[in-house]
């Protein structure tokens, strides 16, 4: 507890580093995820299946790994990327993909009735996205986008091992600083009180994201009983 | 750097890259059968109804879930020992990833026996079926066909994250590729590579993941 207190001061910086990475990758993800699904949801085939092919490769393609590669293969193609930029690209691209799926899951749940009806009443596309669709698409979209928060919450961790000064990051440097002096007994409690960091952060997002979908849900009472396994299925673990 | 890409370099490394693949392949079996027992005790306990054991299996689903496996994994290769607990870089990525993907199962299987409709449990109880009888004979094959598609989605994400072991020093796929890197800078052959395994055994998983499905679906006598 005395390492904890004597160097609370290089954790809290860790720890406002983790939200600075969180937040940069956040917008990152949604740019991508947006772009993404419009392309998945194009009529043009050359729109669609690139953007498909692209989700589904960077699904498959584990996200340790993404981060690893964006960081080593940007430097060999001539592109400069300090730690925290690789695993703003890496994650982003990650989130991205599977931000695209929940966001074509949430579009196509849609009944095709109102995008017609759109159609009819001479809306432009656009305008009938953002008025007709958008809104009733945000209901299925919004909770399984905060557990993807969740999920990208924690992925920052792995910026630490690119070297990043994040949270985990900090923890390790304070672990170096003070084994001989602590016993040895640093690694245990600065691990468990990161980890205890991270399970507040990310179980406030996970009950939000539980809230949110029973608040949105309110006129879908009927079936609130079966949405947690539709929720696990579709929120990305890796 | 660019100077094309070298399909010689790559057939030389292939033996190392294929000794990580049999590390993550093996690590990775038996963390998933590890973390469906987990997950099966732990259904059994958070459905039990007993406060005492229904607690435990919550909070350990919500602490697993809302921790970075990074986290999880470097507590308890590095901080365990501190409390007398030594893994090995091995048995501590098999604990870890089953620990993780055994709350994810528990969710699965519970899920799966919670649809099981009122009706199907009114008739067994009607037929006279205690009550192990109707959890093991009639609830549990009906919960499976349910959980299979989530529980096999777990399982390719712990092939995935298998990776993660790379930050402890086990020499599985992604560890071989990033320490051949860092002696002779073949970036872009070696990514490429294991990027290509990864993609090959995820695609192959969700292939085999989509046949159990469908045969499961299948009732009983047509098998």
């Amino acid at each position: 507890m005395q390492t904890i207190l004597i160097n609370q001061e290089i954790l809290a910086q860790g720890f406002l580093m983790t939200l600075a990475l969180t937040l940069a990758v956040i917008v990152a993800a949604t740019a991508v995820a947006v772009l993404l699904a419009a392309g998945m949801l194009s009529r043009s085939v050359w729109l669609q299946w690139p953007s498909r092919i692209l989700v589904e490769v960077m699904r498959d393609i584990p996200l340790f790994v993404t981060i690893m590669m964006v960081y080593f293969v940007a430097p060999a193609v001539g592109i400069g990327l300090n730690p925290f930029g690789a695993t703003v690209v890496g994650l982003g691209a990650w989130g991205g993909a599977n931000g695209a799926i929940i966001i074509r899951a949430g579009i196509n749940a849609i009944p095709r009735g109102q995008f017609d009806a759109s159609a009819a009443l001479g809306l432009h596309p656009l305008k009938a996205m953002r008025f007709v669709i958008l809104p009733q698409a945000l209901r299925p979209i919004l909770p399984p986008y905060l557990g993807l928060v969740t999920q990208l919450v924690q992925g920052t961790s792995i910026g630490a091992l690119i070297g990043v000064r994040e949270l985990l990051k900090t923890a390790q440097i304070v672990i170096e600083r003070t084994t001989i002096m602590d016993g040895g007994l640093s690694p245990f409690t600065l691990y468990g009180v990161v980890l205890v960091i991270y399970f507040l952060i990310c179980s406030a997002l996970s009950f939000a994201s539980g809230r949110l979908e029973i608040g949105l849900g309110r006129h879908e009472r009927a079936q609130a009983d079966k949405p947690s396994l539709a929720r696990l299925s579709q929120v990305p673990r890796g | 750097m660019i100077d094309g890409f070298d399909w010689a370099y790559l057939y030389d490394t292939l033996p190392a890259l294929l000794r990580g693949l049999r590390t993550t392949l093996i690590v990775s079996v038996i963390a998933i059968l590890l973390s469906l027992a987990i997950g099966a005790i732990g259904a059994v306990m958070r459905l039990s109804g007993r406060p005492f054991l229904v607690w435990p299996a919550r909070g350990y689903v919500a602490f697993i879930r809302n921790t970075p496996l990074l986290v999880q994994l470097f507590f308890i290769f590095y901080g365990l020992p501190v409390i007398g607990v030594r893994l090995s870089a091995f048995w501590s990525g098999v604990v870890c990833l089953s620990i993780w993907g055994g709350c994810y199962h528990l969710e699965s299987f519970r899920a799966g026996y919670v649809g099981v409709s009122q009706g199907t449990r009114d008739a067994a109880r009607a037929l006279g079926l205690k009550a192990w009888q109707y959890a093991l004979l009639v609830a549990l094959p009906i919960a499976l066909r349910t959980a299979v598609p989530s529980m096999a989605n777990t399982s390719i994400a712990m092939l995935k994250n298998s990776s993660y072991l790379q930050a402890i020093g086990l020499a599985e796929l992604t560890f071989v590729a990033i320490d051949r890197n860092s002696l002779e800078f073949r970036t872009i052959e070696l990514f490429a590579a294991i990027c290509i395994f990864y993609l090959v055994l995820v695609l192959a998983m969700s292939a085999g993941a989509t046949k159990l499905e469908s045969y499961l679906q299948r009732p009983f006598l047509a098998r």
